[in-house]
């Protein structure tokens, strides 16, 4: 919302100097409501004068061109040569002489215009940059003549601020330059003069009433209504222009622009139907709920399907207007209306609000509206309406001001708490006589009797409920940079350890320090990347109202985005492995999907004779040890995903508890992904390996005796796999297996593999003997032979 | 009968024939072979002394014992000494060799934490020194844990800053904060409370630079007997200045609205490029917005069972994207989403 401090400047006193100025507008913007930019309005208007012109004649050698004779001062006029039609003898309007510079930069030069010397400019709005009109010269009227001579930028010159509604959206007072000047007068500590009305003349003469019906009591808690008769619609003066130019407003006509001009001040929306469009003064104004099927064109000319959150004004044929949001454009002023019904009314915010969200329609009026604004701004919104339409365009008051009250707000008279509690929030004393000016100064009274204090309410201030609403005003008045640093006395409370946390720490420093990147890309996908992937998957939860087309689901699996991002990185790398740790959500019996922390490892060769599968089978088998789990992971072939390749997958299992996959990705996948190489992809259950991490390590003995190293070769053919023949080497001094060679290749046959296996002997009891060993690895050897035919050993 | 003087002679030409060896003998290996032939059980010495025993004259045996030790010391004095050399020799010409230090053989085989991992683990360690524990909560909510505990009823305003993704219509929906792990907090803990909860959270806005449709945030939440404002700004600026590992760092509390904590506070550091004169990185402000924070509103407080009355405190909570932007001078928060190893590789760090 754009405010005009010179407009504050009505209210309460605050610094001319530019320098100062900006300094309050800092901490304005700490204390009251963040400042999103500041800009100037009316700059570089040092050269232009205000003019009278008091002389016109023809040009006599151009028709389109006059010649006037402007006044600058008493006794000094000069002669300027224009082709604007709109002047007349008497205008009061800008003026640059020679030498002087527009405030685009410009230097104007006296000049012969068809033969005749003009010796300077009258200017139009935009090329002051006060506006966009080049229609005609700005006509400053007649309240500007005794200002003659004089510069502009003294009476066009200001500062404007654009605030962050967000932070007000609980201070609907302050959707005003009202409620804001209330606020610079506190922080700034000057004097705030509120808006003096002149009240009502005499009622007791008007006999007219109007007929209103306040058909839903919850929605309309306020509704006044009344007939102005015999106005003149014509441009606004233009200190209204201006007024609402700087705030990025238009100006239309005097009316509209009156009923901006009170928003804009006061924060009240009014609205103004043209009389005799709704059934001139016996028409009846029902404020309901909207009918089924019904439609409205709205001021900005879009036709309306109106939903049944929808309350409208009507009158007995046809809705006027969306309560509290748009007037209807059937109603709406214009140069030949003559007589208005003004309508100033509360309406409830909640009900405005899925009024407005229902159609998708905010405007400057709902959204003062949703705030939540209190009922005595209708009030006064509607007697100063009624002032500035007298008093500009000579409309007289027909009916009676109808004011119904068909709901009572609620809201807080009064607050008391011990005065000791603002010290307790704050962790900073201040003074009671202080307290109570920042209170006084934002229109709260209070006193303080035996250390309570007692606080009243103003009937605008709807956000304060409780004592720490109050704390909350003190403090930020005051100055939260007065509140010294100091160390913190805390209670004595140990840290509760998150083993989830820790454990995804762990494995994240395993696999970074592995040579693994770790990824964070979206909880989201959509069934497209799914089928890229070939998974057919029903089940996937769907959002409502997704980001977009690509993210419509939350994924149960994080294998997909793994992809696309392998996808994205190969143009540059030829060798990586990327990992991610994320929760992926599955539906569940419960009220909330079950979310289960998944591990997904990546590794990319584009040399195929990397074998991947086994970089990650590494990396899981670093992560089984460095978490310190027991067991080994249990590797079962094959795999039922379309994703993988049969042959080169696996199963992986933990205590016998499935924990995940590992998987060589399938041509066709990987053509998918346009992945040319090697891809071995692994997901894996956090949540199931957490459970088997040993927490604690038992000291075990260790023997003093040294331990015996010996290596045995085996050749053996296909139908084995490794694992089978390794677990089958038992011996009961034997520590420890370790394959230290796998070979394939000549001299061996196609289907033949040797298997180079480190055994470490170690005995508690004594020093082993040559024979002892001998002995064991013969009968290692035996056993194996009896168990797997065909097995060479070298 | 054994003729002494024949194995004296025997013995002498094997002195002679092991001299000339160790004598021409240029490396290690050979030499401790040549130890072996000499000094092993089936040497030609040991197999000559084992005919001593057939000596009779104890005057010989002794002389021809006195001989063939003398013949044996002198053997293996000369290897002890040939071994010192050829030692020598080989330290010397290891030592002589020159490598290019230059070069690298083996490439760094170091990855990455992702930024955001990475900032979550300073702000862990920075809280945990304070005594905040590290939980967590569900991902997906529903209504009343993110929103009406919060003080966010369906209809306020406020929900207009949280632009909510739902699951289903008002009741089930991604988190759009992490403030849900707070509420659930405080309904299974007594104070005194301390805790910080980092995680996802999803926000049905337009991406651009400034955001992304999924982010972090960091939650912190104290609720004791005592802690005040004035307990915030210390234990925050602390904190800052850690984080930023920068103590010149002051805070500037910029009242705010937030309907779940009351006092409300945006807060602002000093920017650390400038120290506060004005930049391009704090848009010549001199403070850089990082967090919102405030007191712990005493509805919120009732929400949970907790008695306003007795206890507060204060809850804060921002995004670790937005300090690690700050700290690295990063200007577009998509980067982080988007996986290029170009980009993850300049933050490497376990």
């Amino acid at each position: 919302m754009k405010i005009s401090t010179s407009w504050i400047r009505e209210y309460t006193k605050i610094p001319e100097d530019s320098d100062s100025l900006y300094k309050l507008l800092e901490s304005f913007a700490e204390q009251c409501v963040d400042i999103d930019y500041i800009k100037e309005y009316g700059t570089n208007l040092k050269d232009i004068k205000v003019g009278e012109i008091i002389k016109i004649i023809k040009h006599p050698n151009a028709d389109k061109l006059k010649i006037t004779e402007v006044r600058l001062s008493k006794n000094k006029t000069v002669q300027i040569v224009t082709g604007a039609n709109n002047i007349y003898i008497g205008m009061v309007c800008p003026v640059i002489e020679h030498g002087g510079i527009l405030p685009n930069g410009t230097t104007i030069k006296s000049t012969p215009l068809r033969g005749v010397q003009s010796e300077g400019m009258l200017c139009a709005e935009d090329e002051l940059l006060l506006g966009e009109d080049h229609s005609g010269i700005m006509d400053l009227g007649n309240e500007y003549k005794k200002y003659v001579g004089e510069s502009l930028d003294k009476f066009f010159y200001d500062v404007i601020i654009d605030i962050d509604n967000k932070i007000i959206s609980n201070r609907p007072d302050l959707f005003s330059h009202r409620g804001i000047a209330r606020e610079f007068s506190a922080i700034n500590n000057s004097k705030f003069n509120n808006l003096k009305l002149k009240g009502l003349q005499d009622q007791s003469k008007l006999q007219k009433s109007i007929n209103i019906d306040i058909l839903d009591k919850d929605f309309c808690t306020r509704y006044i209504g009344v007939i102005v008769k015999d106005i003149i619609v014509d441009d606004s003066p233009l200190w209204i222009k201006q007024k609402l130019k700087k705030i990025g407003l238009k100006s239309i006509n005097n009316i509209v622009d009156i009923s901006n001009l009170v928003l804009a001040e006061i924060g009240q929306p009014l609205h103004i139907f043209d009389l005799d469009k709704i059934g001139g003064e016996n028409t009846t104004i029902l404020v309901r709920k909207s009918k089924e099927k019904e439609t409205i064109t709205t001021l900005d000319s879009k036709e309306r399907k109106l939903t049944k959150n929808n309350y409208v004004i009507a009158n007995k044929e046809k809705a006027l207007g969306i309560a509290g949001i748009m007037g209807g454009k059937y109603s709406e002023i214009d140069a030949n209306t003559k007589n208005i019904l003004i309508e100033s009314a509360t309406f409830d915010p909640v009900m405005i609000r899925k009024s407005s969200k229902s159609i998708n329609l905010r405007s400057e009026a709902s959204l003062r509206y949703e705030k939540g604004l209190p009922q005595n701004f209708a009030y006064e919104g509607m007697l100063y309406a009624l002032e500035l339409i007298f008093n500009l365009t000579k409309g007289k008051q027909y009916s009676k001001i109808v004011d119904i009250i068909s709901k009572n707000q609620e809201s807080t008279d009064n607050i008391n708490f011990e005065f000791s509690k603002i010290e307790k929030v704050l962790g900073i004393k201040i003074a009671p006589k202080e307290v109570i000016n920042i209170l006084h100064k934002l229109n709260f009274k209070s006193e303080i009797k035996n250390n309570i204090i007692t606080i009243l309410i103003p009937k605008e201030r709807r956000d304060i409920k409780e004592s720490v609403d109050i704390i909350e005003e003190i403090g930020r008045i005051y100055g939260y940079q007065k509140i010294p640093l100091k160390n913190p006395v805390l209670e004595t409370t140990p840290i509760i350890r998150n083993i989830s946390y820790e454990i995804e720490r762990e494995i994240k420093k395993i696999l970074v320090s592995e040579s693994s990147w770790e990824i964070k890309t979206y909880s989201f996908i959509n069934e497209n990347l799914l089928k890229r992937t070939l998974i057919h998957d029903s089940s996937l939860i769907k959002i409502i109202n997704p980001y977009s087309e690509e993210y419509t689901h939350l994924r149960n699996i994080l294998l997909p985005s793994m992809l696309s991002t392998v996808e994205k990185n190969i143009r540059n790398e030829d060798t990586f492995s990327l990992f991610e740790i994320a929760n992926t959500y599955n539906k569940s019996d419960t009220e909330l999907p079950l979310e289960e922390l998944k591990l997904c490892i990546s590794a990319y060769s584009k040399n195929k004779k990397i074998e991947t599968f086994f970089v990650i089978k590494k990396y899981l088998n670093d992560i089984k040890t460095y978490l310190n789990i027991d067991e080994e992971f249990e590797y079962i072939k094959g795999s039922e995903n379309k994703y993988a390749i049969y042959n080169q997958s696996a199963k992986i299992y933990l205590h016998k508890e499935l924990i995940g996959e590992i998987n060589n990705i399938h041509p066709t996948v990987r053509e998918n992904f346009n992945i040319a190489g090697n891809l071995t992809v692994t997901e894996i259950n956090v949540e199931i390996l957490k459970k088997y991490i040993k927490k604690s390590f038992l000291h075990k003995s260790i023997s003093k005796y040294p331990i015996v190293i010996e290596d045995i070769n085996i050749t053996y053919s296909e139908e084995y796999t490794a694992e089978e023949i390794i677990k089958s080497i038992k011996n009961n001094y034997l520590k420890e297996i370790r394959i230290i060679d796998i070979y394939k290749g000549k001299p061996l046959n196609e289907n033949q593999t040797s298997l180079t296996v480190r055994l470490i002997f170690e005995n508690f009891e004594k020093t082993f003997i040559t024979e002892e060993i001998k002995e064991s690895i013969n009968e290692i050897k035996t056993n194996l032979l009896n168990k797997f035919e065909n097995i060479i050993f070298r | 009968m054994t003729d002494i003087k024949l194995l004296a002679k025997n013995l002498s030409n094997i002195e002679n024939e092991a001299l000339d060896k160790i004598q021409s003998c240029n490396n290690l290996d050979r030499l401790k072979q040549l130890r072996s032939k000499y000094f092993g059980k089936d040497s030609d010495i040991s197999k000559i002394l084992s005919n001593i025993k057939y000596i009779r004259n104890n005057e010989e045996k002794k002389t021809i014992g006195e001989y063939s030790n003398k013949i044996k010391s002198n053997i293996q004095s000369q290897i002890s000494d040939k071994e010192a050399i050829l030692k020598n020799i080989q330290i010397e010409e290891e030592i002589s060799r020159n490598i290019d230090i230059s070069l690298n053989k083996f490439e760094t085989n170091i990855g990455s934490l992702h930024p955001v991992t990475q900032m979550i683990d300073i702000l862990v360690e920075t809280f945990q020194y304070f005594g905040f524990s590290v939980v967590s909560g569900p991902e997906i909510e529903t209504d009343w844990f993110c929103f009406q505990s919060l003080n966010l009823d369906i209809n306020h305003p406020a929900r207009d800053m949280q632009d909510t993704f739902y699951i289903e219509e008002n009741h089930i929906l991604p988190r759009t904060h992490t403030s849900s792990v707070q509420i659930r907090t405080m309904l299974n803990e007594k104070p005194p409370i301390r805790i910080i909860a980092p995680g996802k959270v999803y926000r049905n806005e337009n991406q651009d630079q400034r955001h992304t449709f999924m982010f972090y945030q960091y939650e912190g939440l104290i609720i004791d007997k005592t802690t005040n404002i004035s307990d915030l700004k210390s234990i925050l600026t602390t904190a800052l200045r850690n984080i930023f590992d920068n103590s010149d760092i002051e805070l500037r509390l910029r009242h705010s609205f937030f309907p779940y904590t009351e006092p409300s506070f945006e807060i602002d550091a000093t920017c650390m490029v400038c120290l506060g004169k004005g930049c391009k990185v704090c848009s010549n402000k001199g403070w850089i917005e990082l967090l919102g924070a405030g007191m712990v509103h005493p509805q919120v407080l009732r929400n949970v069972n907790i008695d306003p009355n007795v206890y507060q405190g204060f809850a804060f909570g921002g995004g670790p994207e937005r300090l690690f932007m700050v700290k690295n001078m990063i200007d577009d928060l998509r980067l982080f989403y988007e996986n290029d190893l170009k980009f993850l590789s300049q933050f490497r760090k376990i």
